[in-house]
């Protein structure tokens, strides 16, 4: 049988470097290590996999109707274009998703704190396997939302082919806010706590439960701040075709995501010679 | 050499239980809190900063049942996030705590019921250090009342009961069913929904409100309210609900762990 | 002489781990469905009838999975027996597996007052010998230093100073002396010798026959959760011997 991970006759062992340094070739070699540790957590979840649905489908529904129920009460316009159910699930989902993924990138070097100490690959694959795994909770929970699509009438245009885009944009958002915090947190676990709370009112600072309008003029450049904003309205965008998509928003999280990522990885790089004292 | 010291363990049993809850509670603590400037005060800044979200977002519906003042909103959302802060945070760390300690109740001899109630104990130590003065000051400036003061820790006894009723329930269900983390999320998320945290109690249709009778924390946020915020004395009959219900949830919890509790090693 | 242990007609049945279903989704649709099962059970002891006195020291040998372990939980009240009786007289140090209580988190103090309150002191008695584990353990330098940070053999030390620190009555050894450097089984001899002209009860259970031949009085062999046999070390060691010759000879 043909030996799949080929290794190479020579491993060199250097001491880590200050600046950017990230040796893509190497992360290639090891991509069906990426491929194992990603099965193993979507194996994880399918496991418990009527309640992994379950929960990725009735938690959003749940709130979705709360939050329906009290704009009705209120009477409150929240300046959402398509019809709210969907408008909300649809960025419940997303946000979800990008919570979750997140906080598990920022955990994993500890959760992987064993294989770390003990066998050689490349450290920074434990932070690209969470946003990949987090996908299958995401994807989940989309059946129920084109059920609610149709049921509301409500469909993609052209732009549908842009999905992946914006996917692939909010998953390096998720690298780079994870690895950002998988390094604070090994200097102290005050990091984790505050990754929380950021996500917690991120929850509601963020267009998930109404749209941009609602904003008043002159807060809307500080709201705009908010890198997700604009990946929250671009999902929306590619997969309703009443929906305009935020062309400067999603510009400008693309940037906001390169900065993080860039940021993230030279801290994690700084951190990462001590690693394996501090796990 | 060996130690000269007695040489019998002469700890009578509540003697141990008291040694392994410190011992266990402060472990928790430490563990959790190392390497952490802020520390224990985490646990209150959550509570704060989900009255400031849902004051902003719900304040100005909801301030006409407030005697349209915005800052007795605040405090109202405020007591009930603090009793539902603490219930979930204790309430979901016992469901793990046996099985988590699985491997030692294998190698050492103990009783297990010490590790829920570790875990409800080390929320207690969190709650005393970090809400509790809060509270009492909040109290204090609305009653002005040595007698409010007091009669506040009844229903507080109340909500520690009720959380190790339930952390027993939870933790020996978890032996049998590992899966019962997603369900009781859910079943978290119906009681914080269900209880007046963010919208007041008079609301809810009365069709809804049959069902609320389940709901134990809600004559515990009752009672902690019209203690604190009403300024007048201590209503007894809600602080006689919430004790009598909490009891029969203690009661129940604790007679299901003891039930299951031969069971459990098998799948330890 | 005195008894201290007895067990009588003592068997034990356990759930067995393939039928585990840890499901709660899959249990209440089986119920649903009629289907339900009770889980399957083992018979881990088999009447087992067992006494020692005061001041034995006994080893128990058998194969992997004869029960030996269990037994062992058993008499210190880890496991309770489906049926029969389990008598002990005195307190039991059991030191099976070194330092399962510790966190790794906390420091090498704060786990011996956590270990010296598991297995039953008082916070205030552990403090006041905590010199004394130290120096034996020989890890003075560092009381402060999270056990993470201790190797396994240094661990192993620590364990073992806590739990033999105290003249116990019983003394329950279940495969310790595998971890450890050489200093560190001069240690444990040295103080199993002092332990052993205390007429303390010793419960040993190895696979290292000559240990066992040089420690041991008395043996018992277990075999699939029963007794098989119990006697003086030599004939016993020898029977199992051939045994398991014989039981080799029939692998090809």
């Amino acid at each position: 049988m043909k030996n799949k991970l080929k290794y190479p006759t020579e491993i060199v062992i250097k001491p880590p470097s200050k600046s950017l340094n990230l040796d893509l070739k190497e992360i290639y070699r090891f991509r069906y290590l990426i491929g194992n540790l990603v099965w193993r957590d979507i194996r994880v979840q399918f496991n418990a996999m009527y309640l992994g649905v379950i929960w990725a489908t009735v938690r959003p529904l749940l709130m979705v109707t709360i939050f329906a129920v009290f704009r009705n009460w209120s009477g409150a316009s929240l300046h959402v274009p398509i019809p709210y159910s969907v408008y909300v699930y649809s960025g419940l989902i997303l946000w979800f998703y990008f919570t979750e993924a997140t906080t598990a990138t920022s955990k994993a070097l500890e959760k992987n704190a064993s294989l770390i100490t003990k066998i050689y690959f490349p450290r920074v694959i434990n932070l690209i396997v969470p946003a990949i795994a987090s996908l299958y909770g995401l994807g989940v929970a989309m059946f129920p939302l084109f059920c609610m699509m149709v049921w509301q009438g409500v469909y993609p245009g052209w732009r549908i082919f842009l999905l992946p885009f914006v996917l692939l944009q909010c998953m390096l958002l998720v690298n780079g806010v994870g690895t950002l915090f998988a390094a604070l947190s090994l200097e102290s676990k005050d990091f984790d706590k505050l990754l929380n709370q950021i996500l917690y009112i991120g929850l509601y600072v963020s267009p998930v439960f109404f749209a941009p309008g609602l904003i008043p003029e002159k807060g809307r450049l500080i709201y705009f701040l908010n890198p997700i904003a604009g990946t929250l309205l671009a999902f929306r965008s590619v997969l309703f075709n009443d929906f305009p998509f935020p062309l400067w928003q999603f510009i400008y999280s693309i940037i906001a995501t390169i900065v993080l990522l860039v940021i993230g990885l030279i801290i994690y790089q700084r951190v990462e010679a001590f690693i394996a004292d501090k796990l | 050499m060996a130690s000269t010291l007695p040489t019998h363990r002469t700890l009578s049993m509540i003697q141990r239980y008291w040694e392994l809850l410190y011992v266990l509670v402060s472990r928790n603590i430490k563990v959790r809190y190392r390497g952490s400037l802020v520390g224990i005060y985490w646990s209150l800044l959550n509570p704060l900063i989900m009255t400031g979200l849902y004051t902003a977002i719900f304040g100005a519906t909801f301030a006409e049942y407030f005697n349209n003042s915005i800052v007795d909103y605040v405090l109202a959302a405020f007591t009930g996030l603090v009793v539902i802060h603490f219930f979930n945070g204790s309430t979901s760390q016992a469901l793990l705590s046996v099985v988590e300690n699985g491997v030692l109740l294998n190698k050492i001899r103990l009783p297990m019921s010490i590790f829920p109630m570790s875990m409800v104990g080390a929320n207690v130590f969190q709650f005393c250090v970090g809400m509790l003065p809060l509270l009492l000051i909040v109290t204090w400036l609305k009653s002005h009342s040595l007698i409010s003061l007091l009669a506040l820790f009844l229903p507080l006894i109340s909500l520690v009961w009720v959380c190790m009723g339930i952390g027993f329930l939870l933790s020996g269900l978890y032996v049998f069913y590992r899966d019962l983390g997603y369900f009781y999320e859910l079943v978290r998320f119906i009681l914080g929904i269900s209880s007046p945290v963010f919208y007041p109690a008079e609301i809810v249709p009365e069709a809804v409100a049959k069902f609320l009778i389940l709901n134990p924390l809600i004559p515990i946020i009752e009672s902690i309210r019209q203690i604190s915020l009403s300024g007048n004395l201590p209503e007894l009959s809600l602080i006689g609900k919430s004790l009598i219900s909490s009891l029969i949830i203690w009661f129940l919890g604790w007679s299901c762990f003891r039930w299951w509790q031969e069971q459990y090693m098998d799948l330890l | 002489m005195q008894e201290v242990i007895r067990l009588e007609k003592v068997k034990l049945w356990r759930r067995t781990q393939e039928e585990f279903s840890y499901d709660l989704k899959k249990t209440v649709l089986s119920i649903a469905a009629g289907k339900y099962r009770q889980p399957a059970k083992k018979l881990v002891l088999n009447n087992v009838d067992l006494v020692v006195e005061k001041g034995e020291k006994v080893g128990i040998i058998g194969a992997n999975g004869s029960g030996k372990s269990t037994i062992l939980k058993v008499i210190c009240g880890i496991l309770k027996p489906s049926s029969g009786k389990v008598r002990v007289r005195g307190e039991i140090a059991p030191l099976i597996e070194l330092g399962a209580g510790f966190d790794p988190n906390l420091s090498v103090i704060d786990n011996i007052i956590l270990y010296g309150v598991m297995l039953g002191f008082s916070r205030w008695e552990m403090k006041q010998r905590v010199g004394l584990i130290l120096e034996f353990a020989e890890l003075e330098d560092y009381a402060l230093v999270p056990v993470k940070g201790l190797s396994s053999g240094m661990v192993a030390r620590l364990g073992f100073a806590i739990a033999t620190d105290v003249q116990p009555d019983i003394l329950i050894l279940d495969e310790v002396f595998s971890v450890g450097d050489e200093r560190f089984k001069q240690k444990c001899q040295y103080r199993m010798q002092q332990l052993w002209d205390e007429k303390t009860t010793v419960l040993l259970v190895s696979h290292d026959l000559d240990y066992v031949k040089e420690a041991c009085e008395v043996l018992i062999w277990l075999e699939k959760g029963e007794v098989r046999m119990v006697g003086g070390t030599d004939e016993i060691i020898d029977l199992y011997l051939i045994s398991s010759q014989t039981k080799k000879s029939t692998i090809k």
